[in-house]
């Protein structure tokens, strides 16, 4: 019953790809998703969201299961532990969820238990267009930087995309007689603008305010590294997933991000990206790099705050390696992955999706074209004075090519152990060269654990290259 | 005459010592309790300030509405007093039968409870989970109170023993020879006599369950079986950042029944403590 | 025939007991051990036999003897730091003063508190630039200093954090150690001339020896067993200097799915701690 059901689903989900693949299908509107999911009445679906428990996502569920007479069971999960709570459950079988949420950074760990959406998307005319280039690769997977493969399959479709973006304080450019306009072209000019700014009172409260804010905190440290492994155009590995980090050019970024420390306010250890929020917005410093959290971006005064791209450095290409999505996904368990895909369709479609943006409830980033440039989400928009900021974000996502992020099942341990060694370097207790080739060798241990150096084994994709698969980055 | 000014001296020393300690032990409680009040900005702000100059009931309300704090205090107030209770039952039938009755291995009992007093939890926590899981209790506020005994019936064996140890069998043999059986004894005369220990050891593991974060935070997944001290966690690191202001207003809803057990119940908080530490 | 139906009711009475010791500690032992003996990990599946492999590794695994030897550093720093402050809160409070009683309520205040709370309040308090202490350090004409960034500060201020919840437990005991020792004795020594201090160390100190011994012993247990202050306050920061050893074997299982690796950790950790017990109650056998 079950296999002939399948065997019908894929012949129409190749017929229906054909005519997708020559002409881009219409974007379904709610009410079609909802006279679709009909069909489905009377089951339950059982839902792990983080963030499920708060505001505007609890409306959303109502109106799904009022309109459509599916159940849902909600299970809300705390963001902070979402993945470990969400891995124990899958790996020990008990995680009954027919529809999970994820970051796309665990694609790598969730994969195995997730359900390649190729098909439901096809059959429900789902376009990868619609997606904002910058987040498009996150939904792949294997993606191209996991491993070289022609059939990547989408596995998620994103609720909210972030990446890193440049602040700074124009009110404290000004009393040091900077342009406050004009934000630092490359990371050299970085350099003498945090000097500038350094250990002067900005802000006249009888206190040195410092010229950079570096995200330097152990956990995540990775994060705010990125970007400058980015400027430096360092990857993660070579192209035999031996690692890349500890090259030369590798070490030079390092210590060229060592050396921001001396611009830097002192506690640099400390901050995270919520805490560098609130030292900024506080004052403490003029310039840092943070994710464009739309939480908290309108707590940010447009008077006083510019945002730009992150400066360029020696690599200069304008590909941005800290793109990040939250991903809605169905497991491959699940006894009705229609029904689940429906709902997963409905919160993600234009007009629940532009409402779940505005209702800045859970931090949903702008990551849908049709929400990014619907006039009425433009005009609605919940923060007035911010939209401004909110908007420059937007148009700064259109000029960058995103680099592909490492997602392989590995990459949290890779990540982790790279934050530690990153840490111990900024606290001085290892040199630049000593933490990232004890960072390497870890790294190829890992490896070797995960077989990538098995013979056979597929290649590993650089990060930074021209888009080269069909669809994924339609301008 | 000399011993009189020499008195008077060391009252007059020992007041700003007082000072001192009360300042070092109530000032990090006050201002956590301060930090709820405070508006966003007011938390770090320079020069801090000890009382809110702004106070707001911003984050007293938030927590409840937007956070549903009410769904983590019920599962404390849920995991806590059962766990308690479970583990003074058994604590007081175990001790009762070690002390009085005097089994075979009784001995080696006692030092096997200390022994799993000085488990460290995360040495069993793996296999703890993989235990419930297989149970379908992950996520469920029965996990915690079966994983809360790991600790409490340990202390609530050691406190409720010193107590019997200390009650003379006399009573007991007594009513024994009236022609009451072991087990009337044992109800109509030890347990009463007991109360004070049960109440004692009540107390001390009353507290040792509110506060326990390892197990909630490994063996619950959501508001179904979350408890207060992971809701603070998640205030600490949710994605608008550290919600400073909430952490004080649920950190004055977590410490508030601590205190009211100092407040009522102090003699048996010290007595069991000290019971548990200084019999042996 | 009374004695057998006493036995039999002994053992039902240790029945629950016995369900919980088997059930929820040598049960999960014995797993823990069979785990620890292999290449355990679920999320790639592995699960060979290893015998001691996993023992073996971690004593080359420089995170693993890091983070016992802080740990042990923690311990040896937290748990007499914890004895003395409560030595001298325990002298403070000893004396029968008016508002003695309200002055020992409020010692024991800390005590009731949530660790994970404290954690938070600490990192309020000891924050670079909106922190108590650093302002207080600044009106005293001390530079500040970034509490929880620098490695030893780091490690400094779990300790002070540990310190401030933990030492009233000391303070506790002590006070009731003090109050147990019979007057005449200090007659005695008053008799004989001796001064405070002389009757101090005389006098005080060997009578409170039992009670010295149990703070030290159940303190270094707990401190042994730190995690949510670690977990809040510095999450093993910067780089591994406040990793300590339940912290690790946390982020071993339940961030790395190394099952096989942590469980040989933990062990590890057990063997330590019985290690000092028996040890600590050899040297001082308690009369």
């Amino acid at each position: 019953m079950r296999k002939t059901r399948l065997i019908s689903l894929v012949i129409t989900g190749l017929f229906v790809s054909l005519i997708a693949s020559s002409a881009v299908a219409k974007t379904l509107s709610k009410q079609e998703i909802v006279d679709k999911a009909k069909v489905f009445a009377g089951i339950t679906l059982n839902v792990s969201m983080s963030g499920a428990d708060i505001g505007f996502i609890q409306g959303a569920v109502s109106e799904f299961e009022r309109t459509t007479g599916i159940k849902l069971d909600m299970m809300a999960v705390p963001d902070a532990q979402m993945y470990e709570k969400l891995m124990i459950g899958f790996m020990t079988g008990t995680a009954p969820y027919d529809f999970f949420d994820f970051m796309h950074r665990h694609k790598g760990g969730v994969a195995a238990f997730a359900m390649d959406l190729t098909e439901l998307n096809a059959e429900y005319g789902f376009n990868v267009s619609d997606v904002l280039p910058l987040f498009r690769p996150l939904l792949y997977y294997p993606t191209d930087a996991g491993s070289k493969t022609d059939d990547p399959k989408i596995i998620g479709l994103p609720s909210d995309g972030d990446f890193h973006v440049f602040f700074w304080r124009k009110d404290y450019f000004e009393v040091t007689g900077l342009d406050p306009d004009t934000p630092p072209g490359d990371i050299d000019q970085l350099m003498q603008f945090a000097e500038q700014l350094n250990e002067k009172d900005l802000n006249g409260d009888g206190r040195l305010e410092y010229g950079f804010g570096p995200r330097m905190s152990r956990w995540g440290a990775h994060i705010g590294y990125s970007t400058v492994m980015n400027a430096f155009g360092v990857d993660w590995f070579y192209e035999n997933w031996r690692p890349a980090i500890n090259s030369d050019t590798g070490v030079e970024a390092l210590q060229w991000w060592l050396s921001t420390r001396k611009f830097s306010v002192p506690n640099y250890q400390e901050l995270s990206w919520p805490t560098m929020y609130e030292a900024f917005n506080r004052g403490d410093f003029a310039m840092m790099w943070n994710f464009t959290s739309t939480r908290q971006i309108p707590n940010l005064n447009p008077a006083i705050c510019g945002i730009s791209l992150p400066p360029a450095g020696p690599f200069g290409v304008p590909y941005n390696m800290t793109s990040g999505a939250s991903l809605f996904a169905i497991t491959k368990q699940s006894k009705n992955p229609e029904a689940a895909y429906l709902f997963l369709r409905f919160l993600t479609c234009p007009e629940i999706h532009k409402k779940l943006t505005l209702s800045g409830d859970g931090d949903i980033g702008v990551c849908y074209k049709y929400t990014l440039y619907d006039p009425e989400f433009q005009a609605e928009y919940m923060y007035p004075g911010s939209w401004k900021l909110v908007q420059k974000v937007c148009e700064l996502t259109k000029d960058l090519v995103p680099a592909q992020p490492l997602c392989i099942p590995e990459t949290k341990v890779l990540h982790e152990e790279l934050d530690l060694r990153l840490s111990e370097a900024y606290s001085d207790q290892l040199t630049a060269k000593e933490a990232l080739d004890k960072a390497a060798k870890t790294w190829a241990d890992i490896m070797v654990k995960g077989g990538h150096y098995n013979p056979g084994a597929p290649s590993y994709d650089p990060a930074y290259r021209k888009p080269d698969i069909d669809g994924i980055y339609l301008k | 005459m000399l011993s009189k000014t020499r008195k008077r001296i060391e009252l007059a020393l020992r007041y700003p010592l007082c000072g001192i300690l009360i300042v070092w032990s109530i000032l990090p409680i006050v201002w956590l309790i301060s930090t709820g009040f405070k508006p966003p900005g007011e938390v770090q702000s320079w020069p801090p300030t000890v009382f809110p100059t702004h106070p707001t009931l911003e984050h007293m309300f938030s927590i409840w509405s937007k956070y549903q704090a009410g769904m983590y205090l019920r599962n404390s107030l849920i995991v806590a007093p059962i766990a308690t209770f479970l583990a003074v039952a058994i604590g007081c039938l175990s001790a009762y039968s070690i002390v009085r009755l005097k089994p075979k291995g009784g001995d080696v009992l006692t030092v096997l409870v200390l022994v799993l007093w000085m488990l460290p939890p995360v040495s069993i926590i793996i296999p703890l989970y993989l235990i419930f899981s297989t149970a379908k209790l992950v996520d469920n506020v029965l996990a915690l109170i079966f994983a809360y005994q790991v600790f409490a019936v340990p202390f609530s064996v050691w406190i409720i023993r010193g107590f019997l140890q200390e009650l003379p069998e006399e009573f007991e043999d007594a009513a024994r020879i009236d022609g009451c059986s072991r087990l009337g004894a044992f109800s109509k005369v030890t347990l009463p006599l007991l109360a004070p220990g049960l109440v004692a050891a009540a107390t001390v593991v009353f507290l040792l369950c509110w506060i326990e974060f390892l197990f909630a935070l490994v063996l619950t997944h959501s508001l179904r079986s979350q408890t207060l001290p992971i809701l603070s966690q998640a205030a600490s690191m949710s994605d608008a950042g550290v919600l400073w202001g909430e952490i004080g207003s649920i950190g004055l809803i977590t410490i508030i029944f601590p205190f009211v057990i100092v407040l009522f119940f102090q003699r048996y908080l010290i007595r069991g403590l000290t019971m548990g530490g200084l019999k042996y | 025939m009374a004695r057998k139906s006493s036995q039999w009711l002994a053992y039902i009475f240790l029945l629950p007991l016995l369900a919980v010791i088997g059930g929820l500690i040598v049960y999960p032992l014995g797993t823990s051990i069979w785990i620890a003996f292999r290449d355990f990990n679920p999320m790639y599946g592995r699960s060979a036999f290893v015998g001691l492999g996993n023992f073996i590794q971690l004593l080359s695994q420089e995170r693993f003897v890091t983070s016992i030897t802080i740990t042990c550093i923690f311990v040896a720093i937290a748990v007499p730091a914890e004895f003395l402050l409560g030595l001298g809160f325990a002298l403070i409070l000893y004396k029968n003063i008016p508002g003695g009683r309200y002055f020992r309520t409020i010692a024991l205040l800390p005590y009731v508190t949530v660790p994970v709370v404290v954690a938070l309040t600490f990192r309020i308090l000891l924050n670079y630039r909106g922190g108590l202490v650093n302002y207080v350090m600044q009106s005293m004409g001390i530079s500040p200093l970034a509490w929880l960034s620098h490695p030893r500060l780091a490690l400094f201020s779990v300790v002070v954090a540990d310190l401030w919840r933990w030492s009233p437990f000391a303070t506790l005991l002590l006070l009731a150690g003090l109050r147990s020792i019979p007057n005449n004795i200090f007659e005695a020594a008053e008799v004989d001339g001796a001064t405070a201090g002389q009757k101090f160390l005389w006098v005080v100190l060997p009578a409170l020896k039992p009670t010295i011994l149990v703070i030290l012993l159940l303190r270094m247990i707990g401190t042994f067993k730190v995690f949510d202050l670690v977990y809040m306050l510095t999450e093993g920061g910067p780089g591994k200097a406040t990793d300590l050893i339940s912290f690790y074997i946390f982020q071993l299982g339940f961030r790395h799915w190394e099952l096989g690796t942590a469980a040989a950790a933990s062990y590890y950790l057990l063997l330590i701690i019985l290690a000092i017990t028996i040890v600590l109650l050899k040297r001082f056998k308690p009369t």
